[in-house]
């Protein structure tokens, strides 16, 4: 599974992290999974909703600000 | 008024999300949230109650490259239920650039109650607050402009004389790469490529974020005074900040005007896709 790592990346200059992880989701084949690792709870929010609603299956675990998401497109 | 906005030179401009969360349901009060992109914010969940601007669509006039119209604005206040005497609180995605962009936009046409939500969407997400896909209904208004103010905004003529001036500062809020010249535009903004990297001849370099703290909440006044007087930006000279595209540039006007309250700050919203852009104008690369 590939892990996608948006701790740390900020929108100093240009898109926001959340967007790498959505062009990355994109990418997915049914049945293929992405693990995104994040600080930022807005960040687990908005991807976790984006996921829902375009055919994704979703696990969120948090650790105090870390989340751990795993995505599955579903078949 | 909390403690923290209190010390602020103008802090009737900024409001806490706890402020926000006991004003939701407020007739006076409309709660607008301005994205960037809408898809990835406002349309996943909002502050209940609140209405969108969609900053490319709503704000800009793309055709002509420039801020909303007058009548254009008008038009939108009216959509959304705003009347001239309405208290607007302003927060949005990209951690409240385009929500101060559109500040910029509302005091350039004369409103005269509008504000920011301290820390914006992502403060307000983090406090797990709630959150809803619902879009409000609103009374639609008749909206009109009370004034406006060209004297927020730097157009590039007055930027090239500007820039000569010892009594003038002009602060460039973008990223050291994008400063040095290192880069010019993300790939994912074709659009906001200039064809030159660096930046106006004097500017210094305050990057828009050194003025939040980790929760996007604005930093202490003496944090934040320290910050730019270390770098010659005083009240005793006319500010003209810039970035790309004007958006970051606006946050950083944002906290000179009104947390610092400094007399003369000028946003100048061409900005480096003008600059760069510009036959014959010089630049500076490096530090």
């Amino acid at each position: 599974m590939a892990v996608l790592d948006l701790r740390g990346r900020e929108e100093e200059c240009g898109a926001s992290p959340v967007h790498a992880a959505i062009n990355a989701l994109r990418l997915l084949k049914a049945g293929e999974r992405l693990e995104v690792l994040t600080s930022v709870r807005e960040h687990s929010f908005t991807l976790a909703q984006w996921a829902r609603k375009n055919g994704f299956a979703v696990h969120v675990e948090e650790h105090g600000r870390e989340a751990r998401l795993v995505f599955e497109k579903a078949s | 008024m909390s403690a923290a906005i209190k010390q602020y030179a103008v802090p009737d401009v900024l409001v806490s999300t706890e402020w926000v969360a006991q004003h939701l349901s407020d007739p006076q009060v409309r709660i607008v949230e301005v994205d960037y992109e809408p898809e990835t914010a406002y349309r996943l969940g909002h502050v209940p109650n609140a209405v969108l601007i969609d900053w490319k669509r709503d704000i800009n006039d793309t055709v002509r490259r420039d801020i909303v119209s007058k009548e254009g604005f008008e038009k939108l206040m009216s959509r959304l239920g705003i009347a001239p005497e309405t208290t607007v609180v302003l927060y949005g995605d990209f951690r409240n650039w385009f929500a101060a962009y559109a500040f910029w936009v509302f005091k350039i046409y004369g409103h005269e109650d509008v504000r920011l939500m301290n820390g914006g969407r992502r403060k307000w997400i983090d406090e797990g607050r709630e959150v809803t896909e619902e879009v409000p209904s609103v009374q639609p208004t008749s909206y009109r402009c009370r004034g406006i103010d060209l004297g927020l905004r730097a157009f590039l003529p007055e930027v090239t004389y500007a820039y000569q001036r010892d009594d003038v500062k002009l602060v460039d809020v973008r990223s050291p790469a994008e400063f040095k010249g290192e880069i010019t535009a993300p790939p994912e903004y074709p659009t906001e490529a200039a064809q030159r990297g660096g930046h106006i001849p004097g500017a210094v370099n305050v990057p828009w974020a050194q003025a939040v703290a980790d929760d996007d909440t604005f930093k202490p006044v003496e944090e934040l005074r320290q910050l730019y007087e270390s770098k010659g930006v005083t009240p005793d000279k006319t500010v003209i900040t810039y970035c790309r595209i004007g958006e970051r540039s606006s946050h950083t006007w944002f906290v000179l005007k009104y947390l610092l309250g400094y007399p003369t700050v000028i946003n100048y919203d061409g900005s480096w896709s003008e600059w760069g852009n510009t036959v014959g104008l010089p630049i500076e690369k490096g530090e």
